[in-house]
């Protein structure tokens, strides 16, 4: 019912309002959100029609900045970085790839099961620890092309990004603007998650014990890359295999 | 950097602690709290069970508790038709416990009342001659609604007939009280 009342124009029932709302409540709540959007963001996603550039751009970078898969994965990749031209090198081709299944999955309609997705998703965050500490040359002795690996296992987190979006019923009106300011906010996003990570690895770095500790780090990675495939494998069995 | 053997080894080592410690985790924190699978009772112990239901399609639990309860018993009804005299006033309470529900509805033949929805309680420390009212109308024919007591007491009408004509109020009400009955005014309950 105040759904509906909601929908006028007045400066308190505006858009922004929810925006800003949605983001008191994620102040409010401890929250990092792993398999989806706040409720808040849902039902603003649900009832914006037309085109609405900024809060798809926020709601993108939120997205981005709280889900720890996609950060996991991003440290991963720059851990062992030290150039910046590497570090944007290697953000680029994320990005390039998980937009390219972004906008692919949601605007050709594409359902790949969540789970399914983001059980891949943990386990690229384990294959770019177990690559970190070298396993490949070590185990099986040829060293499998970084680059390409963060291309397609970009691929997988931009479907993981899409499932996100195709949980909502998205307004076919404006579709196409909305999820590219979404996709624009993912960058933006992803670039203040980086610009926070580089600043304490650098701290990090400079420090005497991180050559001992980027080891373990590195395990510690792995470990909870390998949570998350149980954790989301798990759902797929218990509650997912219907969607 | 030592020979490739024992850091390959060591590797592996390293990789199976890791999945090892992954499914330590799952196991006691992550299943119970996200889906409630507990194989090993660590969550329960831990208190994380549960935490899923709000949220999770199989859940439905903690909505149905906000939403719903069981009674032992069918709840009761009642139909009664009260004369009034002109100016004549009285009191219609249901007993009801804390949290119980009453639906009711009343009309009135023959003209106007003035009237006060309210409740007194009957268990627990309150202020003497403590009341909580909830509606008062100077001038009505009919009031319907539902209602869940705030307190353990009686709960109902004041009516006052303001007309210089017998009239009838007609009360239907149905709930979980243990009665519903004329109150003799001036008669604490």
């Amino acid at each position: 019912m105040s759904e509906k009342q909601s929908r006028g124009a007045g400066p308190f029932n505006s858009l922004w309002w929810r925006v800003i709302a949605a983001f008191a409540l994620c102040a409010a709540c401890n929250g990092v959100v792993a398999h989806g959007v706040a409720g808040a963001d849902k039902s603003f996603m649900e009832q914006a029609s037309g085109t609405h550039i900024l809060p798809f751009i926020y709601l993108g970078a939120k997205h981005m900045v709280t889900g720890y898969d996609h950060l996991l994965f991003l440290l991963g990749v720059i851990f062992f970085l030290y150039r910046v031209r590497e570090v944007a090198a290697y953000v680029t081709l994320f990005a390039v790839g998980h937009s390219v299944t972004l906008l692919y999955g949601v605007l050709s309609g594409t359902h790949v099961n969540a789970y399914v997705v983001d059980a891949i998703i943990g386990f690229s965050v384990v294959y770019k620890a177990l690559d970190n500490l070298d396993a490949f040359k070590l185990w099986f002795g040829f060293q499998p092309n970084a680059k390409a690996a963060v291309l397609i296992f970009g691929f997988f987190h931009g479907f993981g990004l899409a499932t996100k979006l195709q949980d909502f019923s998205l307004s076919q009106e404006g579709l196409v603007a909305n999820i590219v300011a979404f996709n624009v906010g993912v960058e933006i996003g992803q670039l203040l998650a980086l610009a926070a990570i580089l600043i304490a690895m650098n701290y990090w770095r400079a420090t005497a014990a991180f050559k001992r500790q980027s080891y373990a780090a590195n395990v510690a990675i792995m470990i909870a890359g390998f949570v998350l495939i149980g954790f989301q494998l798990t759902g797929y069995f218990v509650q997912g295999q219907l969607s | 950097m030592s020979a490739p053997m024992p850091e390959r080894k060591k590797l592996f080592v390293s990789t199976l602690i890791a999945a090892v410690v992954a499914g330590v985790i799952l196991t006691t924190v992550v299943l119970p709290a996200e889906y409630g699978i507990d194989p090993t009772r660590v969550g329960g112990l831990l208190g994380l069970t549960g935490m899923s239901e709000g949220g999770s399609p199989s859940g439905g639990s903690q909505i149905a508790a906000d939403v719903m309860h069981a009674h032992p018993r069918k709840y009761f009804s009642g139909h009664v038709e009260i004369h009034v005299q002109p100016n004549e006033e009285l009191e219609y309470k249901a007993l009801l416990d804390k949290g119980e529900p009453m639906v009711y509805s009343w009309t009135t033949q023959g003209g106007p009342v003035y009237f006060e929805f309210h409740g007194e309680p009957t268990v627990g420390e309150w202020p003497e001659d403590f009341y909580q009212s909830y509606e008062i109308k100077e001038s009505a024919e009919a009031a319907h609604g539902s209602f869940i007591a705030p307190f353990t007491g009686n709960h109902g009408w004041y009516w006052k007939n303001l007309s210089d004509q017998p009239i009838v109020i007609v009360l239907d009400a149905a709930g979980y009280y243990g009665k519903l009955a004329r109150i003799e005014m001036g008669a604490p309950q």
